[in-house]
């Protein structure tokens, strides 16, 4: 069972390291014609030494199949409303399923065995985003490209939630009749 | 120069230690910043890549493809040529499907697909070729040792198989990209001084190597027979050979293991993408010194070892100056070190990811699993120094390594399209496929055709039986379909994505990344071949 601590910490934002400019002609190879921001939010356990130092973090949520590994410490600051689309990317996983998400790592990479996942820290972060859109042709699907705002490189792993978000998302606008009011700005540039 | 002299000890030994302390000592700071993902990267990509190819082949290569090279000549390219458009085929087909199902072994794909007996019997699969591949590669680097030290064979086996499961154990060597790079850099230097002393030994130079290879036909790269019995046939390297390699690559655990660990599809596919690009060009640069030492040989009246596989270390041994001599055999041990490590850590990952913690102890702590995963580690290794002591009679190890895989890959890769593929197919005609398809390989193996063929066929009957007995049991369900079907198809979902996608900013110009990856490598094909056609050309006058 997850500590308390954790889960009722306040959301906290990863930096957005790659601004709209950057995120751009990275989407374009990628064959997207429009794009947007967006926050996913996810689920940040620390992973550390006995002494208490912390050198990663698993990020995940409960419907995803796999942990994703980030290394260093976690910058983050309080969630601002800054007009991007945030997406809720699930509810938090339990400790042993991140022991478990972090033995399979370590299984792949037998180095990192020292390591251990630090149940106190959960907490809950929001991702950044960049959303691609590749438009539908006669003949073919549109498509989504799913970036990431820190590192630049595409996350496919993060692609089936980032699709249940959307799809969630327009659900709720279509029961409110509404559009949600976290997306009601235009990404600049 | 003549032996392996104190001098040349002492380097190597040097060498080795020097590696494992940088490996231990840098590891983990590369680790953690790094190699882990979503950070900002600090290491270039060719050094990424240098690091795919050490991991790979390097050893083996080093110590086979000459000896391949000395009996046949280039017409082996044959085997190889096919990389670029088999990792063409990864890059489109498997990788962006395995990196977002969120895999750690590619075989938990296949139950979600078709369920628990197929995935068992995949990975039962890898387990056993990749263990018995696993004997050729500790092969390698034990006759060199062999033939360094004059020991018998069979006592540096067990010595290579004793220091390679207590590297693996104690954590391993291969994690440090930059020692990998340190020992590509080795290994062709090795190549290259090999050539320049063998053409200065030579009356003609140049001149006699080129002489000697084309009137020896040893320049005929690319043999048109339609006849399936004719081994290195272009065709059998393009049919058979493609499929070997996409299952090499795309199905076997050890290869893809570093692609599943990439933190995104981009990373993936370029580290596909440089052996892509940089295996055709290294086979062919260990096959030409083959072709050179053939010529050296004829020309200095010497008799070739009954073993082709000692080939080129009796030559680096003899003809290297001292202190060169050691820095090379270190690197093929560092090398292979690499290599095996890999090797050794995923089968140990398998046993204990797809079978012990599936089937045995389901709920036991890690450190009951790390325990499992060190047993397993050395369980891997007695079987595969077991196996070590046989391959030597397989012919040239970079050969008897692909022969391996071909009783077992075909009928893999069959599996693994059928679940990504086809969206009839279930659990019963899987495991149908892959036992008719094996039963196939087998039974052409009994034939004259050339083994380059029994992937395909391995392939070919595996997916027909596979979908064909599928039809005789209920179609999957959508969740057995998930990790195959690109979500954002459904109907629904492409209302909202066009929803978005016209309140969204307006970016240009479209430029496909993955194709145009594709077209270069399928480009890179061509010109190999063309090369190859042409120096065939100028050989035949």
């Amino acid at each position: 069972m997850m500590p308390e601590v954790g889960t009722t910490a306040p959301t906290a934002r990863l930096p957005r390291r790659l601004g709209a400019v950057a995120a751009e002609p990275r989407l374009r190879r990628y064959g997207a014609e429009r794009f947007e921001p967006a926050w996913l939010s996810l689920w940040a356990l620390a992973i550390g030494r006995d002494t208490g130092e912390t050198l990663a973090w698993l990020l995940a949520a409960d419907n995803l199949p796999r942990a994703m590994l980030m290394a260093g410490a976690l910058t983050s600051h309080p969630a601002e409303r800054d007009g991007a689309l945030v997406l809720e990317g699930g509810g938090p996983p339990t400790l042993s399923q991140f022991e478990r998400w972090w033995l399979w790592e370590r299984l792949a990479r037998p180095r990192r065995w020292a390591l251990r996942v630090m149940p106190a820290t959960l907490r809950p972060v929001e991702f950044p985003l960049w959303l691609g859109y590749a438009p539908g042709r006669p003949g073919r699907h549109a498509r989504l490209i799913v970036l990431s705002g820190l590192s630049g490189e595409a996350l496919g792993a993060l692609k089936p939630a980032v699709l249940a978000g959307l799809r969630d998302r327009a659900r709720a606008e279509a029961a409110n009749g509404r559009p949600s009011t976290r997306d009601d700005e235009r990404v600049p540039g | 120069m003549g032996a392996f002299t104190w001098w040349d000890t002492a380097v190597l030994i040097v060498y080795v230690v020097g590696i494992a302390w940088v490996g231990a000592r840098f590891g983990k700071d590369q680790e953690s910043t790094q190699d882990y993902f979503l950070g900002g990267r600090k290491i270039p990509g060719w050094a990424i890549g240098l690091s795919v190819m050490a991991t790979q082949a390097s050893a083996i290569t080093f110590i086979g493809a000459p000896g391949w090279g000395f009996e046949g000549g280039l017409e082996r390219l044959a085997t190889f040529i096919n990389v670029p458009l088999a990792m063409a085929v990864l890059i489109v087909v498997l990788v962006p499907i395995f990196h977002r199902a969120g895999i750690y072994s590619i075989y938990e794909l296949l139950e979600r697909r078709f369920g628990a007996l197929t995935r068992s019997l995949a990975a039962l699969l890898f387990l056993i070729a990749r263990g018995l591949a696993t004997g050729v590669v500790l092969y390698a680097p034990a006759l060199v040792l062999s033939v360094v030290t004059g020991w018998d064979v069979n006592l540096t086996i067990v010595l290579m198989a004793v220091i390679a499961v207590s590297y693996t154990v104690l954590g391993g060597i291969s994690a440090v990209i930059w020692t990998d790079v340190i020992q590509m850099f080795v290994l062709w230097l090795g190549a290259i001084l090999s050539m320049v002393l063998m053409v200065s030994s030579l009356p003609g130079g140049w001149g006699d190597v080129f002489a000697y290879g084309a009137a020896s036909g040893m320049f005929d790269t690319i043999d048109l027979s339609l006849d399936p019995t004719v081994t290195y046939s272009l065709w059998a390297g393009l049919i058979g050979g493609v499929v070997m390699h996409v299952a090499y690559f795309g199905t076997d655990q050890s290869q893809i293991q570093r692609v599943l660990t990439s933190p995104s599809i981009a990373e993936g596919q370029r580290s596909l993408l440089i052996g892509g690009y940089l295996l055709v060009p290294q086979m062919l640069l260990f096959l030409f010194i083959g072709v050179m030492l053939a010529a050296y040989y004829q020309q200095h009246g010497l008799t070739a070892p009954d073993n082709l596989n000692e080939l080129f270390p009796r030559y680096v041994v003899n003809a290297f100056p001292v202190g060169v001599t050691g820095l090379v055999i270190a690197g093929v041990f560092a090398a292979a070190m690499s290599s095996l490590d890999s090797a050794l850590n995923s089968l140990s990952a398998v046993t204990v990811r797809d079978f012990y913690a599936r089937y045995v102890r389901p709920d036991a702590d890690e450190k009951h699993y790390l325990k499992a995963s060190r047993w397993a580690t050395i369980f891997w290794g007695l079987y595969a120094t077991a196996f070590a002591f046989f391959a030597g009679n397989l012919g040239p190890v970079i050969e008897a390594v692909n022969r391996i895989g071909s009783w077992f890959y075909g009928a893999l890769l069959g599996t693994f399209l059928l679940a990504v593929l086809s969206h009839r197919s279930n659990g019963r005609g899987a495991v149908s496929g892959i036992i008719v398809g094996m039963a196939a390989v087998w039974a052409v193996s009994q034939t004259d055709v050339s083994w380059l063929y029994q992937n395909f066929v391995g392939l070919i009957v595996s997916v027909v039986v596979g979908y064909a007995v599928s039809l005789t049991a209920p179609a999957p369900s959508a969740a057995q379909l998930s990790d195959v079907v690109i979500d954002e198809t459904a109907p629904d979902m492409q209302a909202i994505l066009k929803g978005r996608s016209d309140g969204a900013a307006e970016i240009g110009r479209d430029a496909r990344l993955t194709r145009r990856r594709c077209l270069g490598l399928i480009l890179w094909f061509f010109v190999s071949l063309a090369a190859l056609g042409l120096l065939q050309a100028w050989a035949n006058g």
